[in-house]
């Protein structure tokens, strides 16, 4: 039995039915597009299907689609304005903060979401490392990772 | 996408606005009904075909399980839908909460990871029994009581008495947690918590302190709690006594771990990830280290 959810996802209003067993990562990757939501464990402990849902970074490899109904949701699609990459974006493609690149749209929306929340105060090396501990890289690129996530702070802040 | 691993089984949605109407709907369908807060554990476990209800109800529509209250003298009361990171930005605001409360949040600080605390609630974490969930040895040192309800009343459990072993609580299908009440710590009093997690993620000796008084024998208390060491959360009481007596303070932390890892009601678990050995010194060590921590923390602040 089907029904209808309405999602507000990077600012557009989508509504889609769903199955109340469908997971949010299944329907926003293959219902409505947004492949930037990467599946990689199944059972939310990877991150690479980190999501922004209503101002906060989840797994939504864990969320029923059902449960999102109404919610306001961030992919990694909507981060580029205009052509131009977001600062966190830009600051991963400076320090190489990536290798395969399959768990980056992960790692971009937990970075952003960092970066957001400590945007009015320093962030140590090690509080991003721990924030950044349930997002899981094969490649094991880190520290290019780590200092991603510190330039692009250090730029948000020197524009407020 | 047809792994088993991958997708859900079948199931209905409920996602009622009251307190009433989930209760209903859970006497109504009984052990064919679970309850979804975060659904960081009832997700895994139906994806793991651990669980596989036929009804689904989702509480984080009920008004009244949202958020968290303090009453000076009572405690804090913490409602089962409200998210952990809800709970430690709430005690960041809190300043002189956060220092009285400073096991729990340096417990719940550190639960899973910074996403999985933006979802999961402190009530889900009680529920899921597993030994190594890192809310009970600071639940236990604060005497904390899982306030229960059903359609015929409200009931409370000592967290240390709702916690019956791994997977098992003392909840019956038709009943639904509500909140979890954190009574006020004893007035001079510090808390602290301490846990090993190996390469592994989960871990497997949890310790939590509180000390209050440390000064004066007579009015001195001192509270020790175990965890995922254990198959359930353990106050050690003969080890906490200890602490009544007259003489050097260090002494009798000596004297008090002996008693700590001697006088454990409960079994230490033994498993592929740590001996059952290993545990037991890692409780010591973690204690000895969380005591002296509380020792400086309580001459900076109460001496």
């Amino acid at each position: 039995m089907g029904q209808v959810i309405t999602l507000k996802v990077n600012g557009v209003l989508r509504e889609v039915e769903v199955e109340p067993y469908e997971l949010l990562a299944d329907v926003l990757r293959d219902k409505l597009g947004y492949k930037g939501v990467k599946k990689g464990c199944w059972r939310g402990e990877c991150g690479l299907c980190t999501i922004i849902m209503n101002g906060e970074a989840v797994k939504s490899c864990i969320i029923l689609a059902v449960e999102a109904d109404g919610a306001e949701i961030e992919t990694v699609e909507g981060l580029a304005r205009n052509g131009r990459l977001s600062p966190v974006q830009d600051a991963y493609v400076k320090n190489a903060g990536l290798q395969c690149g399959f768990c980056t749209p992960g790692f971009i929306m937990a970075s952003e979401y960092i970066v957001r929340r400590n945007a009015n105060r320093e962030i140590t090396p090690g509080e991003v490392r721990s924030a950044l501990s349930g997002t899981i890289c094969r490649c094991t690129g880190y520290k290019q990772i780590i200092d991603s996530v510190l330039e692009a702070h250090r730029r948000i802040k020197i524009v407020r | 996408m047809s792994s088993p691993y991958t997708t859900l089984p079948e199931f209905t949605y409920y996602k009622p606005k009251t307190l009433e109407e989930a209760l209903e709907l859970l006497e109504k369908y009984g052990e064919e009904a679970k309850v979804l807060a975060g659904g960081v554990g009832l997700i895994n476990f139906m994806l793991e075909k651990l669980m596989s209800p036929k009804y689904v109800v989702d509480i984080k529509g009920i008004e009244e399980l949202r958020g968290i209250g303090y009453e000076e003298g009572k405690g804090l009361s913490i409602g089962a839908a409200t998210r952990i990171s809800e709970i430690t930005r709430w005690l960041d605001g809190n300043p002189e909460l956060k220092r009285k409360y400073q096991a729990l949040y340096e417990a719940l600080s550190r639960i899973a990871d910074m996403q999985i605390r933006n979802r999961a609630t402190l009530a889900g974490n009680v529920c899921e029994a597993l030994p190594y969930m890192d809310s009970y040895s600071p639940l236990a040192v604060y005497d904390a009581e899982v306030v229960i309800a059903s359609r015929s009343g409200e009931r409370r459990a000592l967290i240390t008495e709702f916690v019956q072993g791994p997977g098992m609580i003392d909840l019956q299908p038709e009943e639904l947690v509500v909140r979890i009440d954190v009574p006020e710590p004893p007035r001079r009093s510090v808390s602290g918590f301490s846990k090993i997690v190996p390469a592994i993620e989960y871990s497997i000796a949890s310790v939590s302190m509180l000390a209050a008084n440390i000064e004066d024998p007579a009015t001195r208390e001192v509270r020790i709690a175990v965890s995922a060491a254990t198959p359930v959360p353990v106050r050690v009481r003969e080890a906490e006594d200890v602490f009544k007596s007259q003489g050097d303070i260090v002494e009798l932390l000596d004297k008090a771990l002996d008693k700590l890892i001697g006088e454990i009601e409960y079994d230490i678990l033994e498993d592929p990830y740590a001996s059952a050995e290993y545990r037991k010194e890692m409780i010591r060590v973690q204690a000895y280290q969380l005591f002296l921590r509380l020792l400086r923390e309580y001459r900076a602040n109460w001496g």
